[in-house]
């Protein structure tokens, strides 16, 4: 079995002259020099590269298809309109990718503005406030993996704090490295270490298959064993 | 000597870090317990990732991502250019009046708006000199003005229950037909008590 966990020490360091950050900044210099059609055109490159990525962070982030999917619009034509205002010196990805969040918390913010007034006219009082378009949708994860496995996971990261879930999904989905992420949130390298390190321990304690934690710690460790 | 075993923190500090902290390598090469937990613990952490990866993945399907694709496409084609005036009724394009034509149309008609107040005060003066000193209009008022102390000494006058009597009476008279069985089959309190 081989880990899946994200490689965050070896990843605080990373080359900022990645492919989508010549992109851009190439982009950038067809903008200024006045050709904008041939900026469009190279554009829709950097669009297909980053869509994936950027998709699947709005997507966990907002929990909410729709709104994922007008995030992610907003946040590329913020990318073409503002890219005059991107500095080559940083990966394109980081620049990116705090767009797109501070574009996802502002839907955030609207949606429980909407909720605010919307909840008190349903005639469903115990109807939960988050949708979960994603539990009902087949996918081939759900074939390969149990049902309850998978409503197992779902339902232990939808728990998770937004903070964590957010750095969690950047760390893991999105493989960005702490320093990353902090240049992205605009929080501090520790601060997103502490966030992470929750989000795991959260997800470890409601995830934990009790035959395995049987075997191997009953309690976390044996109590006459003593832990370093 | 019993060895000592990895917490739990820092088993998941283990796992979110690549290479191994060298102080926890040895541990966890000699140690088939702790590299047992470091290992259930990556795969749960393999199994979250994969499935927050699949639950986006279905929900974006390639055709969806083509279709955002071209819309962000299409709305960049129409960023910095003009909106689009549709004529309207069909078929009457009118072309928009410069701004200079618009602004000396203004002042036109502000002066003859002017002109025109000035000369109706005018005409309106002369008139009114022209007109005798006790003429209908004042007559009319003075007849009023008559009228008023009149009707205030006969309201004054009426006692409360003359005028609540009154109000019944014309509250009767015009009341309508139809509801007087209903009020009639009305209980009264008042009819109770006495």
């Amino acid at each position: 079995m081989s880990s899946t966990a994200p490689k965050t020490a070896a990843r605080v360091h990373p080359l900022p002259t990645s492919r989508d950050s010549e992109l851009a900044a190439s982009i950038k210099a067809l903008v200024l020099a006045g050709e904008r059609d041939a900026a469009r055109e190279r554009f829709a490159d950097l669009v297909s590269r980053q869509q994936r990525r950027a998709v699947r962070i709005a997507y966990n982030y907002l929990r909410d298809a729709h709104d994922a999917d007008e995030a992610v619009q907003d946040a590329f034509l913020k990318v073409f309109t503002h890219i005059t205002s991107y500095r080559e010196e940083y990966p394109f990805e980081v620049w990116f990718t705090r767009i797109l969040v501070n574009g996802c918390l502002d839907l955030r913010k609207a949606r429980t503005r909407r909720l605010r007034w919307a909840l008190p006219m349903s005639s469903q009082p115990n109807a939960p406030s988050m949708p979960e378009p994603a539990a009902q949708q087949p996918s081939p994860e759900d074939r390969l993996m149990s049902s309850e496995r998978a409503r197992q996971i779902t339902s232990a990261v939808e728990q998770l704090p937004d903070r964590q879930r957010l750095v969690f999904t950047l760390c893991h989905i999105s493989e960005h490295t702490t320093s990353e992420i902090s240049q992205a949130l605009g929080l501090s390298e520790a601060t997103v270490r502490v966030h992470l390190f929750r989000a795991v321990r959260k997800l470890r304690k409601l995830l934990e298959r009790p035959r395995e934690s049987a075997r191997t710690h009953p309690r976390g460790l044996d109590p006459e064993t003593p832990t370093v | 000597m019993k060895r000592a075993h990895l917490s739990d923190d820092r088993l998941i500090e283990i796992c979110l870090a690549d290479p191994l902290a060298p102080l926890d390598e040895p541990h966890l090469r000699n140690c088939e317990r702790c590299e047992r937990r470091r290992l259930v613990l990556a795969s749960t952490l393999g199994d979250v990732t994969a499935r927050v990866i699949s639950e986006a993945d279905a929900a974006f399907p390639a055709e969806r991502l083509g279709r955002q694709h071209a819309r962000i496409m299409q709305q960049l084609a129409h960023l910095g250019r003009p909106a689009r005036v549709i004529a309207f009724p069909a078929g009457r394009t009118q072309e928009p009046a410069r701004p200079s034509v618009r602004h000396a149309r203004r002042w036109f008609a502000a002066t003859g708006a002017v002109a025109v107040a000035f000369l109706v005060g005018i005409f309106t003066e002369h008139l009114a000199h022209q007109l005798p000193a006790g003429g209908v209009p004042q007559t009319r008022m003075a007849s009023r003005a008559a009228d008023t102390p009149v009707t205030r000494t006969v309201v004054a006058s009426m006692s409360d229950d003359e005028l609540l009597g009154q109000i019944e009476l014309a509250v009767g008279r015009t009341g309508p037909a139809a509801l007087r069985p209903l009020d009639a089959l009305t209980p009264r309190a008042w009819d109770d008590v006495h």
